[in-house]
């Protein structure tokens, strides 16, 4: 058959080792088109793997090696916009800390919303993995893919699995990258000149005097007496211009018939951007992250019918960090003012004020190191049984895994004084003292651990009779999670199956289920059950299309079923009421404290887990010689039985808390879309080109809300998340502009203030008016675009991600000038002044925070829509011909850059990190050797 | 070979059957206790009434670190930003009142009717049906405290309500524990109706409550904490407020609350005017609010040039000018020795509850001049030209994170005396005692001038009339009170909101001629808004919404 024929061939091309076959096979396999017609590639599910054609769920999935290209410190990071359907945001940059979020399909839920994650099918964290030992990460997206994990299935699936050994000659790969990173974007700020300039020009607006004097300005503009006019740009104080990240991993694999294994070892050292740190990391310190990664998957076919498995994965993170955090070290780098005080004084203390005592520069060196020291250790042991000798094609399988974690702290910390300069009435420099230099606090009592025991007992059958297969899994499973902290552990028990028929490679028919239950509800209303069914029609193997020869392969998918979510939020245990220690109360002439003990919310013994029911369609269609491949899913979800406070229905005079009650429901709508183009090898030339789109939508269709006076407030009828907030339309012009408007009440209002639209016609601007503006923070549409082209040993590869309908609300120092003592950034330059009240782009400016002005409201509400360049890289890959000599399978070397750029509505910030320590844009070199 | 199969079939559904025996699912909660668990125990049924005195109101962060007084014409807060200010732009309304406490106070009320719905639960089996004699006495001592505890939580529940109806006039009375299948669409009951019900629990408590407490209790609700409640509630019924049709006998009410608090006996004034508010167990206190050792308030309100400071709640020369001078007469901008040495020949008072420019604080002079430490000019300055006092502890090192006690007065016997004397003077005139009480209105109110930390020159017999007295009871209870809570409620319930809070606060700008020599000006310092409908608040929009039977205030 043609597509055996065109698998052969890029075998054979493996073989020889040239490039493009390689990264060719790796790139049909990473974009989840659908894969060239090998019947037997196996590709992950839930509990399992399916051969691919028999699949009927929906799924996403991408390869660890495209992953890797991402040269990103943490591995969720590597997943911008490369699965449809899994949308990642980014946090923010410190290293150690830079996980990004994640949902599956957008929210189906206004409560708790995690996704279920497991890694070598048992439920693991995966940030921290290292993305060479990653064969692929699979997302399971509707019912046919989730229900059997039932009662936790709803908020999608994510599925890691690593790679295993081969039977074959040893491969060892060796991999090295270092490179450099720096802020994608740093907000930007006024210099003191300009700052100065325009708080006086906020205070007469208050009707104040000057507190700069013409003197003053003009030692402002000059710039040369640095102690008493100072012109600080705290980014350049503090930081470097760039920090280096490195990245070293070594993978070995191979084995016979009998055993095979594959061991890895990663070491990855992140750096932070703080300037003049003490390497010995004893005064003070970066943002250190250094970590190991350690594998060993080991695969051991003991007798005939028994074999064995035993996977370890171990873990070690250490992270070191200023004593202050990054939140304060940012949050005042963000808001002192440039003028303020000096970095250091003539006698070089820290400079400071009575306002403004946090110095960054003394919060980066002065405060001590605070490390931290985690280690994790994952193992999982199986075995399986073949039952041939009871029917062919059953087994038996076991499975054990633990998973721990633990992480303890030891913190050097010590706090530093600052020092105002002001001149004595004589002319002297006078050092006023604020804060004290104390010596170093030692605390290493902080430590936080969880771990996870699971068991699992499968029953497998997989059978061809003629022109029928069955494929039937059950599976009996535990879980036990336990958490420091909290004595409570979390549990969940449960059975699952699934039955596969296929009938001659046509039609496919599913049916899955769950039944599990989770320790979070009553006694007797425990366990749900959550069935799917689903199907398949290969059509391009039906007759009246095989005429058809530019289809090379063409599915149709549907898939309905119900799943839950126990994830419910609020309290543990809602079904019962419980009375828990309080707030106590002194008594006695020695003024003793007694313990004092509280009532806890109502009980609600109804208490019960989400439900979503869900469908879905698809289509996988591989076409001209499975050059184009295609694959579109639509979804409709209906979650039901959210939990919901009545807070909004209850009046306050019970004087309890309210129990949580299954009343909301949310629905949820969208499609994904992938198209990819692989072009044929022409004199060593080829390329390709995958594109992906993916859209989802919710609507609250009802959370309990209170009765609103106006029907624009409700938040039912509008997305999760959806903003609020008022109208601005323009500026007032002057006072008569003022009192012919309905009146604002959040503050008095003057010319150039914020005028709103009165929305519900009673003459008063109040929260009343508040309505829909934009689009939630998380969006609605993801985009993926990912270009190669390879020539010779040489490839290229770019990926590019875009999201858009989001909105983002900008608020704090980053935009609001002087608000609680912040400095003020550019956009302030075009605040209303009478003169230029035509083309101001910036309220009047005022000292005081003034609520009129600054408060959520499409005034300072952004598109968040963005196209960034992700990464890009270029590598070349030595000619087989000449490495055989120095019997070296592969060697190949490349650049590559991540987060090169981004197009979008604020250009003063980055759209997905707008305050806080920055996402990094990174430069690496590397390279792999393969032996 | 199949044996090896049933072998493993049969391990299989072992352990699987094994696993489940036990319910996997049931994880047992031992931290958490139920409601019977609690009310049948004594200790922890003391502990949720121990509780319920966390829910009495903190004076010294009343809102974002200000006291309730920066809403009156007695202070300013520096923080332009703070909540407390919106009191004085006039910037409250059913959408955003600050200090609302409607369903604070509910919730603290609803604990008040459980515990009188469980406590009497208690389970003493172990000692009642023990013939031991120690047994019996335990028995009987438990049951002894688990009495007087109902009814010190009767007087918590007065005060809760007493909080609620100073501020929003009649509420709904409840007096047990609602669930969720109760119809929770309650009205108001009337201003009257919810005076009697906190009267008569007053009385109920007064009469089950021991005068005094064993010294490992002070601190719990006594008689005398129940009569003063009383005598304050009875006040505020009888002012112009609230006694429209200026009834004589609620103002003899009100009186014959007061003394008898009075002729208790058991409580004195403080020698040490300045030090009374710094004590815990003065013989002044009738009830307060006790707390952990904190430095919270002196991080508030040390001036800004000390270590640690933020200026905080600043008294106003509104206040300031209020105090007489030594002779008993009042101070006067115009008269020019007053002018240039406006701290000389004051009230004692003013000294121990104002921090005045040039004077000593930890250790060195205040500078609050224009261009002092502390004086205008510095960022978070007082905006007034003084700072805070009372109830500060001058000894407190902030750099070092020091600590002491604090005890926000709740009751005390100098307010009572000026309950009552305002009461008589009201009711019979400054001299008169019909009802042979044996103290008259002057009598009463030289009972607070002659502390002995104090000396004001007595008032004398016969030279007083209600309208002259008045105005001097109020400038005592303003001068005597300032800064506990007062004059936020005085100011209304004497319905003179508009014509004292509507008005500008002074303060003094203090230019340093020399390092010993200052020049005093009064300036204005901020401009202030009170409307009429601003007597009550109203009920929260979000609560008027979701109960539809309560009637808004008139005039919101």
């Amino acid at each position: 058959m043609n597509c055996i024929y065109k698998l052969r061939t890029t075998a054979l091309l493996t073989v020889t080792g040239t490039l493009f076959s390689l990264a060719a096979l790796a790139q049909s396999a990473t974009d989840t088109v659908p894969a060239t017609a090998d019947t037997t590639l196996q590709v992950p599910v839930a509990y399992g793997e399916q051969p691919w054609w028999k699949v009927t769920g929906a799924y996403g999935r991408v390869n660890g090696s495209v992953l890797r290209k991402s040269a990103a410190a943490t591995l969720s990071n590597g997943l911008y916009g490369r699965i449809p359907g899994l949308t990642v945001m980014q946090g923010n940059g410190e290293p150690g800390y830079d996980a990004p979020s994640m949902a599956i399909r957008g929210l189906s839920s206004y409560r708790g919303a995690g996704l279920l994650i497991f890694v070598d099918g048992f439920e693991s964290p995966f940030d921290q993995l290292a993305a060479d030992e990653i064969e692929t990460i699979t997302v399971l997206k509707d019912a046919a893919a989730t229900a059997m994990y039932g009662i936790r299935g709803a908020n999608g699936v994510l599925l890691v699995t690593t790679k295993r050994g081969f039977s074959g000659k040893p491969k060892i790969s060796f991999r090295a990258q270092t490179g450099f990173q720096r802020p994608q974007r740093l907000p930007e700020f006024l210099g003191s000149y300009d700052y100065a300039t325009l708080y006086n020009e906020a205070l007469r607006n208050e009707g104040k005097t000057d507190k700069y004097s013409p003197a003053d300005l003009e030692a402002y503009k000059n710039g040369n007496d640095k102690y008493f006019h100072p012109d600080v740009n705290w980014y350049d104080e503090v930081l470097k211009k760039s920090a280096p990240m490195s990245e070293y991993n070594l993978n070995l694999s191979g084995g016979n018939s009998n055993a095979t294994y594959f061991v890895s070892l990663n070491v990855l050292k992140n750096t932070g951007l703080y300037k003049n740190t003490d390497s010995k990391r004893e005064e003070n310190s970066n943002a250190n992250f250094l970590r190991y990664n350690f594998r060993s998957n080991v695969d051991i076919k003991v007798t005939k019918r028994l074999s064995t498995s035993l996977d370890l994965a171990g873990r070690v993170e250490d992270r070191s960090y200023p004593g202050a955090g990054a939140p304060e070290i940012w949050g005042n780098m963000m808001l002192i003012p440039p003028n303020a005080f000096p970095v250091r004084n003539p006698d070089n203390s820290y400079g400071g004020t009575s306002v403004y005592r946090g110095n960054p520069v003394g919060l980066v060196l002065g405060r001590g190191v605070a490390t931290t020291h985690a280690r994790a250790l994952q193992a999982t042991m199986r075995f399986s049984y073949s039952l041939d000798q009871v029917t062919p094609g059953l087994k038996a399988g076991a499975a054990v895994s633990f998973n721990n974690w633990f992480q303890g702290n030891d913190d050097k910390t010590k706090q530093f004084a600052v020092f105002q300069l002001l001149k004595d009435p004589a002319g002297d420099t006078i050092y006023n003292k604020f804060g004290d230099n104390t010596s170093i606090a030692q605390n290493d009592g902080v430590n936080d651990q969880w771990r996870r025991t699971n068991t699992q007992f499968t029953l497998t059958y997989n059978r061809t009779f003629g022109e029928h297969s069955i494929d039937a899994l059950a599976l009996y499973q535990q879980d036990v999670y336990t958490i420091s902290g909290n004595n409570v552990p979390y549990a969940h028990q449960g059975t699952a199956g699934r039955v596969t028929y296929a009938y001659k490679r046509k039609y496919i028919g599913e049916f899955s289920f769950g039944y599990n239950g989770s320790e979070n509800f009553p006694k007797g209303r425990r366990f749900g059950f959550f069935p799917a069914v689903s199907a398949g029609w290969i059509l391009s193997e039906e007759q009246f299309l095989q005429q058809a020869q530019w289809i090379s392969f063409l599915k149709l998918r549907a898939s309905y079923g119900q799943v839950g979510n126990d994830q419910v939020g609020g309290r543990r245990f809602p079904y019962k009421q419980y009375y828990n220690g309080g707030a106590g109360y002194y008594f006695g002439t020695d003024n003793r404290y007694a313990g004092g003990m509280d009532e806890g919310s109502l009980a609600n013994p109804d208490i019960t887990w989400e439900k979503d029911r869900r469908a879905n369609i698809g289509i996988d269609a591989s076409l001209l010689r499975n050059r184009v491949t295609l694959a579109f899913d639509f979804f409709d979800e209906k979650r039901k039985d959210i939990l919901a406070e009545r807070y909004g229905a209850i009046p306050g005079y019970i004087g309890v808390g309210l129990p949580a009650e299954n009343v909301g429901s949310v629905r949820n709508r969208g499609f994904e879309l992938q198209l990819g183009y692989q072009s044929e090898v022409k004199r060593s030339f080829s390329y390709f080109a995958s594109a992906s789109a993916a859209f989802a939508r919710n609507k609250i269709l009802y959370m309990a809300e209170a009765q609103q006076p106006y029907t624009y407030l409700n938040r039912t009828g509008q997305s999760i998340g959806q903003p609020f907030g008022l109208q601005a339309i323009g500026f007032f012009k002057d006072e008569a502009d003022i009192s012919a408007s309905p009146q604002q009440i959040f503050a008095p209002v003057k010319p150039g203030d914020i005028k709103y639209k009165d929305q519900n016609g009673d003459n008063i601007i109040d929260i009343y008016d508040e309505v829909a503006i934009g689009k939630p923070l998380l969006p609605e549409w993801t985009f993926g675009l990912h270009l190669g082209v390879q020539y010779k040993g040489f490839d290229l590869d770019a990926f590019f991600q875009g999201v858009a309908n989001r909105s983002v609300m900008l608020s704090g120092p980053l935009v609001w000038a002087f608000v609680n003592d912040a400095k003020a950034a550019p956009i302030a330059m075009g605040r209303w002044t009478p003169e230029t009240a035509a083309t101001a782009t910036y309220p009047r400016l005022t000292t005081a925070a003034n609520d009129n002005n600054y408060r959520s409201s499409d005034f300072w509400q952004r598109n968040g829509s963005f196209v960034k360049l992700r990464n890009i890289e270029l590598g070349y890959t030595f000619p087989t011909s000449l490495l055989s000599r120095i019997r070296m399978q592969q060697l190949r070397v490349y650049v590559n850059a991540v987060n090169v750029f981004s197009l979008d509505h604020i250009h003063f910030a980055d759209p997905e990190t707008l305050s806080g320590y920055p996402a990094m844009r990174s430069v690496n070199a590397g390279i792999r050797v393969q032996l | 070979m199949k044996y090896r199969f049933w072998l493993l079939f049969t391990g299989v559904v072992t352990i699987i059957s094994l696993s489940c025996k036990k319910d996997f699912l049931d994880r047992q909660i031992s931290t958490e206790l139920t409601k019977d668990e609690v009310f049948s125990s004594y200790a922890r049924t003391r502990d949720f009434l121990i509780g319920t005195y966390a829910y009495l109101p903190d004076g010294f962060n009343r809102l974002d670190n200000a006291m309730l007084d920066a809403a009156t014409d007695d202070a300013e807060f520096t923080w332009e930003g703070s909540a407390i200010q919106r009191y004085n732009n006039g910037s409250w309304n059913p959408y955003i009142n600050p200090d609302d406490n409607w369903n604070a106070r509910y919730t603290a009320i609803r604990r008040t009717n459980l515990y009188l719905e469980q406590s009497g639960n208690v389970d003493l089996n172990m000692y009642k049906l023990n013939p031991d004699p120690t047994a019996q006495q335990t028995y009987r001592n438990m049951t002894a405290d688990l009495e007087r505890w109902r009814y010190e939580n009767r007087f918590l529940r007065a005060y809760f309500y007493f909080d609620l109806v100073t501020r929003y006039g009649g509420v709904p009375l409840i007096t047990k524990t609602l669930g969720l299948s109760d119809s929770l669409n309650l009205s108001r009951n009337s201003y009257d109706e919810c005076v009697q019900f906190i009267v008569s629990e007053c009385d109920s408590a007064a009469a089950h409550l021991g005068v005094t407490v064993a010294d490992n209790d002070l601190g719990r609700a006594t008689k005398g904490a129940a009569l003063a409640l009383k005598s304050r509630m009875l006040l505020y019924y009888a002012s112009d407020l609230n006694n429209k049709g200026h009834v004589k006998e609620r103002w003899i009410a009100a009186a014959k609350a007061a003394k008898e608090v009075i002729d208790l006996n058991v409580y004195q004034l403080e020698s040490n005017y300045r030090g009374l508010f710094r004590s815990t167990t003065s013989k002044e206190i009738i009830f307060a609010h006790r707390y952990a050792p904190g430095n919270g308030f002196e991080r508030a309100n040390y001036p800004i040039g000390y270590d640690g400071g933020s200026s905080g709640t600043t008294p106003t020369q509104n206040l300031v000018d209020a105090y007489e001078m030594t002779d008993g007469s009042a101070f006067n901008w115009n008269n020019p020795d007053h002018a240039q040495h406006p701290y000389d020949n004051r009230d004692p008072r003013l000294a121990m509850t104002v921090i005045l420019n040039n004077s000593q604080w930890k250790g060195r002079a205040v500078e609050a001049f224009t261009g002092g430490r502390e004086g205008a000019g510095v960022d978070r300055a007082t905006k007034t030209g003084y700072y805070l006092k009372k109830y500060v502890d001058e000894n407190l090192d902030l750099l070092l994170n020091k600590t002491s006690v604090h005890t926000w007065i709740l009751f005390r016997l100098g307010e009572i005396y000026l309950n009552y004397a305002e009461a008589m003077n009201e009711a019979y005139g400054p001299d008169q005692d019909p009802q042979g009480f044996g103290l008259t209105a002057v009598q009463a109110v030289n009972k607070v001038r002659d502390r002995s930390s104090v000396k004001m020159p007595l008032l004398q017999t016969g030279q007083w009339n209600t309208a002259t007295l008045r105005t001097k009871i109020r400038n005592e209870r303003r001068v005597e009170l300032a800064f506990e809570e007062h004059r936020y409620w005085d100011v209304r319930r004497w319905e003179l909101g508009v014509a004292l809070f509507n008005s500008p606060v002074y303060g003094v700008k203090i230019t340093r001629i020399n390092p010993t020599t200052f020049k005093y000006e009064k300036m204005e310092v901020e401009g202030r808004v009170f409307q009429p409908k601003m007597y009550w608040y109203p009920v929260p929009q979000a609560e008027k919404m979701k109960s539809p039977a309560l009637t808004q205030t008139p005039g919101w």
